[in-house]
């Protein structure tokens, strides 16, 4: 059984759909794209695993969308579920919707304001979202709430809340032999310690003192010095987790945050999979990436894509780059919050125009700073490192800063735009997205004899240019990058040429010495000087664009990008 | 498994040893209750052991009391409380709850949750058409049940009204079973999870269910149901004129394969009396009794009566009483019909029309229960809103505080029922206006007192008779144990003879039992101590000898 959407209406200001992955969910988005107001929404519509560990109520600030300048009435939040098995089909009746086909079912939260500024909340269940939710349904589906920022040893060490208690005491229900022997080893281990000189000695002179200060009247008191009380859920709870490298274990405090997380993890599915009568449990992890560093965050990422319990589902939040990267592209969901309208809106990648072919492309090849463009407003793809270095520079120079703007370029190096595009197509992220590509042929689609069909767009482009439409502007150079630029400022070169200057030094001169018959001839000479040193040549260029504020013509089609993605034109 | 452990056998130390092989461990159980059987503590035993061990269960019956009952019991017996992991109460309310409400749109194509309302299904029919007087027939056609003459084309208009209102979400409350049959018939999902929400079933009064209800039992068991058990009496069937029907009662347990149990132990008649019920019922051994008054040797006793003298007979049963020096705590005379009854009674009743019916049964009781919360909001809210508020609408807190503050303001029962009534009437006014939004008024169904209650006593609701002999119809005594029972015969025009069908199994002890039979079967085993069976003076010397032969003493 599994979440399969949630819907949100008009909590926090959210009027939207998630789906979800199964088993493993991840939900990507920048800050304030209304991640943990996801997390809330589930917290606030499920019960807890157990009292106290996050239950969540409705609350006034839920209710904070402005509809015609008054705050809303109501809000709700539906959860649809989806492969329900028919051994708990009974516990869940109350909540089945056939309509939606075989195993499914729906339960929705409704909240009013009332007028004395409390919330009035109700939870109702099926088809129509009106039938009223027995308890035992609601019991059957629980959550574990996993905060970012948590002190995941405060949780495992001796107290009150030590989950490991929960586990032990899962392990060894009420009349099991093990509860016994534990209560033994505990009684033994006291009165042994009673008997040892400096624990007497100890206790003796405590007790003294304690009586001078209470007297022997009705406030005496006694003291005793023992390991624990030898109760079964005393002893359990005062257990401890030790964690480390073996074979020298250490105790938490010792530990790093990242692996007393990794451990509190651990403890947590393993108590999940204690309890078989329960059809869902839901393990809510906020921002699993803070505090490891990226390899065991790709580890953390490996582990939960491979669980496979159907009880149990991770939704996890994530605005790290290296996390989204190293996850199977159908597992997540991406959060935005566009400025028009001003709601966050949710974009299930499972669902974009992706072949099984592309996904595997993508998944290869979404690396950490190709992953970025999931967490952005708009997107440039570039073919590779020097528009990536050149863009933000040029776009300066015009008065656009693309980080402000909300654009992200990103250099696809070289490889097929096809999967990338198809993110952004219908049914993936509605993302503004500029293509922009060289017209250049590749050598392949050269003529054996390498003649020259320049004259013409490639192959590669043309086809490239049919992806036109929508959110997806493809723009072609006349040729390439630096033939272009250099083309354009033909009238003044100087800032090609100094740049140049920096690297190749003899070349840069003999360019400067040269006479060139035209614009064309000249963007050759410089295609030629700078084809094995695109990259460096790049680097001086922005750096003496924004050091030295050098005029430099930008060539329309990067413009024309740049005005799409930002939505300027 | 299924054997009680022996912490809970040594626990249920109230039931008899056959009590408890009866009800205790097994599943699939028929179980047929003797009048005085200890029904009801008997299946308050295996309830409890049953939640005692996690499982979960439906208590239901034909009337709201047998199922309650039960509940009651196991909570006072046992001390083992239902939670909502549980279901009491009618198998109508049990369908409704679990079938209808939900799911009832994918059979009527209604586009919200149905809702009983014969008067808006009425009001779609055409004119001079009674929605009542048609009825759904197994292939879900309608048949004409009315009195009248009808025309061929009225069914398919009384349909086409019925599958309208429906659409509309409003059925009438003879539907609710239906629809809940066509959702287990049309969607074994549905069947299937409903079966495994509960582990038993547990249905009390059986004999009574009827036909359209037992085809629902029977899809649950097909659909997966763990376990069924039918509790009832044949013999103490009385309801087949709501359509109950024994024989499918009987066919059910066959199809299911139910293991038949009996509890035969009659924990509340004299040997004596039993010993003549037997023979009045035919071709059965008599009951064991194993009650306080198991070895009371009185023998039933016949008189006859005259119609015109009806009136003396609670004093009669009274002087019965006297002379054999019982200490009678309660004394019936029961009847079949009402008329006879307000004739022996000397005196008509007040009429108590619908929303009076909470109001005065909590203000008569002894303890308050649940229940009578739960009918006073029912009955605030209707008389605050004309259309029933959603459920974020209703502040259920504020709901129960209202009744709470009625019940704490009641008047008095006392002075005559229109002074009462006027003095309810302006405090449920009060309490439902509590429930309203500041600025609107009541727009619910209005109490009106019946003028005519000025001529009745308030406490002519409660005690009856002054001598403490009461009047009640045989249905209305249904379950109970009465110290002494007058069983009136009665002659009638719609009705045969009952002196004369009452003794038709001892005429022919192997004849099928009939209702006419059945009904004075229930009359005659309420009695504990005395039983009395007053018999028309026109009933013709046949009869009378066969009653002697029997054992009833003629007086």
């Amino acid at each position: 059984m599994r979440i399969e959407t949630l819907t949100i209406a008009g909590f926090r200001g959210i009027d939207t759909t998630i789906e979800f992955a199964p088993t493993l969910a991840l939900v990507a988005g920048a800050n304030n794209s209304g991640k943990t107001s996801i997390i809330d929404a589930i917290r606030s519509l499920l019960q807890p695993f157990a009292e106290g560990l996050g239950n969540r109520w409705i609350s006034a600030s839920d209710f904070t969308r402005v509809k015609n300048g008054n705050p809303i009435e109501d809000l709700e939040i539906s959860a649809v579920f989806a492969d329900i098995p028919a051994k708990h089909q009974g516990r869940l009746i109350s909540i089945l919707a056939p309509s939606l086909g075989s195993g499914y079912g729906r339960l929705t939260l409704r909240s009013r304001m009332n007028q004395d500024g409390r919330p009035l909340t109700r939870w109702s269940g099926g088809d129509l979202g009106l039938n009223d939710v027995e308890s035992i349904a609601r019991d059957s589906i629980r959550f574990i709430y996993m905060p970012a920022l948590r002190d995941a040893s405060a949780d495992l060490r001796p107290g009150p809340s030590n989950k490991l208690a929960n586990l032990v005491s899962a392990h060894a229900p009420i009349g099991h032999a093990d509860r016994k022997k534990l209560v033994d080893i505990m009684t033994a281990a006291n009165i042994d310690l009673a008997a040892v000189d400096a624990i007497i000695t100890t206790a003796t002179s405590i007790q003294a003192r304690l009586s001078g200060m209470t007297g022997a009247g009705p406030y005496a008191h006694t003291s005793e010095l023992q390991f624990t009380e030898a109760r079964f859920e005393r002893i359990i709870a005062s257990l401890q987790s030790l964690a480390g490298s073996s074979p020298s274990t250490s105790r938490l405090s010792e530990n790093g945050l990242g692996y007393n997380n990794l451990l509190y993890v651990s403890v947590l599915l393993a108590l999940l999979e204690t309890d078989s009568a329960i059809p869902l449990n839901v393990l809510l992890v906020e921002e699993p990436e803070s505090h490891l560093h990226p390899q065991l965050q790709s580890l953390l990422l490996k582990y939960l894509q491979s669980l496979t319990d159907a009880t149990t589902q991770v939704i996890a939040t994530t605005h790290s780059p290296q996390f989204a990267s190293a996850a199977e592209v159908k597992r997540l969901t991406v959060l935005r919050r566009a400025a028009h309208p001003a709601s966050t809106t949710a974009h299930f990648l499972a669902n974009a125009p992706l072949s099984a072919r592309s996904s595997n492309h993508l998944r290869r090849f979404l690396d950490l700073t190709k992953s970025t463009m999931l967490f952005s407003d708009s997107v440039i793809l570039v073919e590779g490192i020097a528009e990536l270095i050149l863009f933000p520079a040029l776009a300066l120079t015009r008065g656009i800063s693309l980080a402000e703007t909300g654009i992200t370029v990103v250099s696809v190096d070289g490889l097929a735009f096809d999967p990338f595009i198809s993110v952004f197509e219908n049914g993936g992220i509605p993302l503004r997205c500029a293509v922009v590509s060289d017209s250049d042929p590749t050598p392949s689609e050269l003529d054996e004899n390498g003649s020259d069909q320049f004259a013409l767009p490639s192959a590669t482009a043309t086809k490239l240019k049919g992806r036109d439409g929508g959110n997806i502007r493809v723009v072609l150079a006349t040729r390439t990058f630096e033939w272009d630029l250099a083309y354009v400022n033909f009238e003044k070169p100087s800032v090609l040429i100094d740049a140049l200057e920096a690297i190749r030094p003899r070349v840069a001169d003999r360019l400067r010495a040269a006479k060139f018959a035209d614009a064309s001839e000249f963007a050759d000479g410089l295609l030629d000087a700078v084809s094995k040193v695109k990259g460096p040549f790049a680097q001086a260029l922005a750096d003496s664009i924004e050091e030295s504020e050098a005029q430099i013509v930008v060539p329309a089609y990067v413009m024309d990008a740049i005005n799409f993605a930002g939505d300027l034109e | 498994m299924t054997k009680p452990s022996p912490e809970t056998k040594a626990e249920f130390h109230g039931l008899s040893k056959s009590q408890k092989r009866a009800v205790l461990g097994g599943k699939n159980i028929f179980l047929s209750a003797c009048p005085g059987a200890g029904k009801t503590t008997s299946v308050a035993a295996r309830v409890a052991a049953k939640v005692r061990k996690g499982k979960r269960l439906a208590l239901l019956s034909y009337t709201n009391v047998g199922a309650r009952e039960i509940a009651s019991a196991t909570v006072h017996g046992y001390g083992i409380a239902l939670d909502d992991q549980q279901f009491v109460g009618t198998l109508h309310s049990f369908l409704f709850r679990y079938l209808v409400r939900p799911f009832g749109h994918l059979v009527t194509g209604a586009d919200r949750p149905l809702t009983v309302d014969n008067e808006i299904v009425q009001k779609l029919f055409p004119e001079k058409l009674k929605s009542d007087d048609f009825k759904y027939n197994a292939d879900r056609t309608l048949r004409y049940v009315g009195k009248g003459t009808r025309r061929p084309s009225d069914e398919t208009k009384a349909r086409d009204a019925r599958v309208r209102a429906a659409e509309l979400g409003f059925i009438n409350h003879d539907d609710t079973i239906e629809i809940a049959l066509w959702i287990l018939q049309d969607h074994k999902e549905i069947a299937a999870a409903l079966a495994s929400r509960f582990d038993e079933i547990i249905v009390d009064e059986a004999q009574d269910t009827n036909a359209s209800t037992l085809a629902c039992l029977r899809e649950l068991h097909d659909a997966g149901l763990k376990s069924l058990v039918l509790v009832g009496d044949y013999d103490q069937s009385i309801y087949e004129f709501t359509g109950a029907s024994p024989d499918k009662c009987d066919a059910l347990a066959k199809h299911c394969k139910l293991k038949r149990r009996q509890l035969k132990e009659n924990f509340r008649s004299s040997q004596a009396i039993c010993n003549v019920t037997a023979k009045v019922r035919g071709a059965v051994k008599p009951d064991i009794a194993a009650g306080p008054y198991k070895d009371l040797g009185i023998a039933p006793i016949l008189i006859r009566y005259r119609t015109e003298d009806v009136s003396l007979l609670p004093e009669l049963l009274q002087k019965f009483v006297d002379d054999f020096g019982l200490d009678a705590s309660s004394k019936s005379v029961l009847v079949h019909s009402r008329i006879t009854g307000e004739k022996i009674r000397g005196a008509s009743r007040p009429q108590i029309p619908r929303n009076f019916a909470p109001l005065i049964s909590a203000a008569t009781a002894a303890n308050l229960t649940q229940e009578h919360y739960r009918e006073l909001e029912s009955l605030l809210l209707r008389r605050a809103f004309d259309k029933p508020p959603t459920q974020l609408e209703l502040d259920k807190s504020k709901l129960r505080n209202s009744a709470a503050r009625l019940l704490s303001g009641f008047a008095p029962f006392e002075g005559t029922l229109l002074e009462w009534a006027t003095k309810a009437v302006s405090a449920v006014d009060e309490a439902a206006s509590a429930l309203l939004v500041p600025g609107t008024s009541l727009t619910g169904e209005q109490l009106l007192a019946p003028p005519s209650w000025s001529e009745f006593e308030a406490s002519s609701v409660e005690a009856e008779d002054q001598d403490g002999v009461l009047v009640d119809t045989i249905h209305g005594a249904k379950g109970m144990s009465i110290d002494a029972v007058m069983l009136v015969a009665e002659v009638g025009n719609s009705y045969r003879e009952q002196a004369r069908s009452w003794a038709s199994a001892l005429a022919d002890p192997i004849a099928k039992i009939d209702s006419d039979l059945r009904l004075g079967y229930v009359g005659l085993t309420r009695a504990r101590q005395l039983l009395v069976l007053a018999v028309p003076e026109s009933t013709r010397p046949d009869v009378m000898a066969l009653y002697a032969s029997a054992g009833f003493a003629a007086r």
